[in-house]
C-alpha cells in the first residue's frame, strides 16, 4: 500500500462490514489504499485533512463508499456536508448500505449521492459489485479535478 | 247613474259576501267592537267546528276559553287591533269538541264612512299541522345527543340550543343564548378572526365545513367537526346560520394513536432492513471467505455445513426482504391503471416457464383480454404468486392443468386462478392467507408462506376480496375481486 495509490474511503462502523469490504477490494485486485472512518465524525474530520492546507497537498479519496446508519453524525449527514465543501463537493460517493427504503435511495441521489447501491447479502455479488466500483470510479476516473487543480497551482 | 251604483254596490257586495262565505281554508268572520260574532263562513264552520247559527250573537271569548281569562285576551287583541290598524298573532284555539289547534290570525278594524270603528274583520288560519311539524322538528333537534345543533343570527350571536350543543360544549341553553359563537373559538383562531372568516365562507359557498380544536364551557378543548349553513328566508334575506357541531375528539386521539403506532412500525421496520440484514452478509460473506481460505484442507462434510449456513442465510436474507415488502404494501401508494390481467398472467407464465423448463408438461389457460383497472405493479405480484402457487402445487400432478378466467358471482366480476393439483383442506382455507402459515411442509413444497398474505395485502388495498377453494388432491381456487373505482376516485377529483 504505497502513499500514490488511489485512496477509498469506507465509512462504516460494523467491523464485519469493513473486513468484507476490505477483502472484496483485496480480491478486485485494483490499486487501492483503503482508510476506514467508523462514525460520521471520522469520516468528516478525515475529509478534512485530505482537502490539504496551505503547506499540504490535497490527498482526496477517489471513492467514499458510506454507509447511511452510522453513529453520531449519520450518512446522508455527512453526504450533504461533503457536498456542501468545496473541497469535497465532486469527491464521488457512493452509498452503500443495507437499506432498500425508497426514501433512503431519494434522500441520497438528492443530496447529491453518486450511486446507491444496496449491499448485497452474498459474497459472490458482494465481491463482484465492490469489483465494479472500483473499476469504475478509480480505474476509470481521473484523480478528482479540484485535487488536481490546487496540486498544480 | 246615481240609481245604478247602488244597485251595483249591493250586487258587489252580494257577490263578495257568497265568495268570503264560501272559502274553506279560511275562517273569515266579523265581529262587533265588543267581540260578538255577527257573520260567519263555511271555512270558520269548519276550523271552529260551529254552525253560523250556534256562534253568531256570541263572544269570541268562546274560543280562548282555555285561556285564564278568555275575556281581557279578547279585549288587549281587539284594542291593539284598533291602536295598530291590525293584530295578528300566532297561538292556540279551542274548536267547538273541546280539541285544540294552532292558528295564525289577524284582526282589522273595519270603519264606517265618518272613520268610526264599527266592529273588526278576522281571518284565521288552521296551522296546526305546520305546528305540529315544527314542534317535532324541533323536538328532535333538542333531542340530538350526538350532535350540537344550533342557530346563529346574521351577526353570529346564538339563538337556540339543543341538548347535543349542551353536551358537547358545556353551556346550558339559558347560559349561552344571546352570546357570541366566537367564545366557542381557541385564542388562536379569535386572533386570526377565524370565526367571522367561517361565517362569510359560508356565505359565499353555501356552506362551510372543517374540523378543528374548540374550547368548552370548562376550558377544555375537543376536536370538532363544523358544519355551517346559512339561513335565508323567502325574500333572500341572510337570517342567520345553522351551526352543526360534531365532537370527534376520540376519533382524533384514535387517529393520533394509529399515527404514533404506525411511525413505530414504519422505525421498527426500517431497522429490520438495516440491522437483520447485516449479520446475515457477515455469516454468508465469511463462511464463503473461509471456504476459499481452508479450500484443499476441508473435508467435504466441514464444506457442506458451510454451504448450509450460506444457504440458511440467503434464505433469511430473502425471507427479510419478503416480509419488508409486505409491510411496505400497506404504506405505498396505489398507483390506477388499466391493466391487461390476462397479458400480465400470459407473461408470467412464460417467465415460470423459462425458469423451470423440465415441467413443459403444464397445460395454462388463459382466458384472454381481461381488462381491470388497479395498481400494475402490484397486480403483476398477485398474479405471480398465484401462477408460481398453482405451478408449485401441481408438481406432483399427472397432468396438471392451470387456468385464469372471469366470472360473474352477484353481478360482480370475479377472477379466479384454479389448478388441479395438491388442493388443501377447507378446514384451513382461512390459514392460507395468514404470514408464515403454510399448510404443506417445505420438504414437500419449498416456499416461506408470505406470497398468499403479500396477495391478499395487495387484494385488500384494491377493495376487493379473495377467497380460497379446494380439497386435497383436488386442486385449489383462488378467487378475488378487484374495486379500486379508479373511475369515481378520477371524478371526485
Amino acid at each position: 500500500m504505497s502513499q500514490g495509490q488511489p485512496i477509498v474511503l469506507l465509512i462504516d462502523d460494523d467491523p464485519n462490514d469493513q473486513e468484507l469490504a476490505k477483502i472484496a477490494l483485496e480480491k478486485s485486485q485494483i490499486p487501492h489504499r483503503l482508510m476506514v472512518a467508523r462514525d460520521g465524525a471520522e469520516a468528516l474530520a478525515f475529509m478534512r485533512s485530505a482537502s490539504g492546507s496551505a503547506t499540504t497537498a490535497p490527498q482526496l479519496p477517489h471513492l467514499v463508499l458510506l454507509d447511511l446508519k452510522l453513529p453520531k453524525v449519520n450518512g446522508l449527514e455527512v453526504l450533504e456536508l461533503l457536498r456542501a465543501e468545496n473541497e469535497t463537493s465532486i469527491v464521488p460517493i457512493v452509498v452503500f448500505t443495507s437499506s432498500n427504503e425508497e426514501r433512503d435511495l431519494e434522500r441520497s441521489y438528492e443530496l447529491g449521492a453518486n450511486a446507491y447501491i444496496r449491499k448485497p447479502n452474498d459474497f459472490k455479488e458482494y465481491k463482484d459489485t465492490v469489483a465494479d466500483m472500483g473499476r469504475f470510479w478509480i480505474l476509470r476516473n481521473q484523480s478528482p479535478p479540484t485535487a488536481a487543480g490546487r496540486m498544480t497551482s | 247613474m246615481n240609481r245604478s251604483k247602488p244597485v251595483q254596490d249591493n250586487l258587489e257586495q252580494q257577490d263578495f259576501r257568497k265568495l268570503v262565505d264560501a272559502i274553506p281554508d279560511y275562517a273569515i268572520f266579523m265581529i262587533d267592537r265588543d267581540g260578538k260574532i255577527f257573520s260567519w263562513n263555511q271555512g270558520a264552520s269548519r276550523i271552529y267546528g260551529y254552525d253560523g247559527s250556534e256562534v253568531i250573537g256570541q263572544n269570541i271569548a268562546l274560543f280562548y276559553r282555555d285561556e285564564e281569562s278568555p275575556e281581557k285576551k279578547v279585549k288587549a287583541e281587539l284594542d291593539e287591533a284598533e291602536a295598530k290598524g291590525r293584530y295578528q298573532e300566532e297561538g292556540w284555539r279551542t274548536r267547538k269538541d273541546g280539541s285544540r289547534f294552532w292558528t295564525n290570525a289577524l284582526i282589522t278594524p273595519l270603519k264606517d264612512e265618518s272613520g268610526q270603528i264599527q266592529g273588526f274583520g278576522k281571518i284565521t288560519r288552521d296551522l296546526t299541522e305546520r305546528k305540529v311539524a315544527e314542534e317535532r322538528y324541533r323536538d328532535l333537534v333538542d333531542s340530538v345527543k350526538d350532535y350540537g345543533i344550533f342557530m346563529l343570527d346574521k351577526n353570529g350571536f346564538v339563538q337556540s340550543w339543543n341538548s347535543g350543543a349542551s353536551r358537547i360544549k358545556g353551556y346550558r341553553a339559558d347560559e349561552i343564548i344571546g352570546q357570541h359563537f366566537s367564545r366557542f373559538y381557541t385564542q388562536v383562531d379569535i386572533d386570526r378572526d377565524h370565526p367571522s372568516a367561517e361565517l362569510e365562507s359560508a356565505i359565499e359557498t353555501g356552506r362551510y365545513e372543517e374540523e378543528g380544536w374548540r374550547v368548552r364551557k370548562d376550558g377544555t378543548r375537543f376536536w370538532a367537526n363544523v358544519i355551517i349553513t346559512p339561513v335565508i328566508n323567502a325574500g333572500g334575506e341572510l337570517i342567520g346560520f345553522s351551526k352543526v357541531t360534531r365532537n370527534l375528539t376520540e376519533r382524533k386521539i384514535a387517529e393520533e394513536e394509529l399515527k404514533r403506532a404506525y411511525d413505530e412500525l414504519e422505525a421498527f421496520s426500517y431497522s429490520v432492513s438495516h440491522d437483520l440484514r447485516a449479520p446475515l452478509r457477515s455469516m454468508a460473506g465469511f463462511s464463503e471467505i473461509l471456504e476459499e481460505l481452508l479450500d484443499e484442507k476441508l473435508d467435504p462434510r466441514s464444506r457442506d455445513y458451510l454451504s448450509r449456513i450460506r444457504s440458511s442465510a440467503r434464505k433469511m436474507s430473502q425471507l427479510i426482504d419478503d416480509l419488508l415488502n409486505l409491510s411496505r404494501l400497506s404504506r405505498a401508494s396505489l398507483n390506477v391503471d388499466k391493466v391487461n390481467l390476462s397479458e400480465v398472467a400470459t407473461k408470467v407464465t412464460e417467465e415460470i416457464r423459462r425458469s423451470d423448463p423440465e415441467r413443459a408438461n403444464i397445460q395454462v389457460e388463459i382466458q384472454p383480454n381481461l381488462w381491470v383497472e388497479g395498481d400494475p405493479n402490484l397486480l403483476r405480484i398477485v398474479m405471480e404468486n398465484l401462477l408460481n402457487n398453482a405451478w408449485k402445487y401441481t408438481s406432483k400432478t399427472e397432468k396438471p392443468v392451470i387456468s385464469f378466467g372471469r366470472t360473474q358471482k352477484s353481478g360482480e366480476d370475479v377472477f379466479f386462478v384454479r389448478d388441479n393439483g395438491a388442493g388443501f383442506d377447507m378446514r384451513f382455507a382461512e390459514k392460507l392467507f395468514g404470514a408464515f402459515q403454510r399448510l404443506h411442509s417445505v420438504d414437500e413444497f419449498p416456499g416461506n408462506g408470505i406470497g398468499l398474505a403479500t396477495v391478499r395485502r395487495i387484494i385488500h388495498r384494491h377493495g376487493g376480496e379473495i377467497t380460497a377453494n379446494g380439497k386435497p388432491n383436488e386442486g385449489a381456487t383462488f378467487s378475488f375481486t378487484l374495486r379500486p373505482s379508479p373511475t369515481a376516485e378520477k371524478d371526485r377529483k
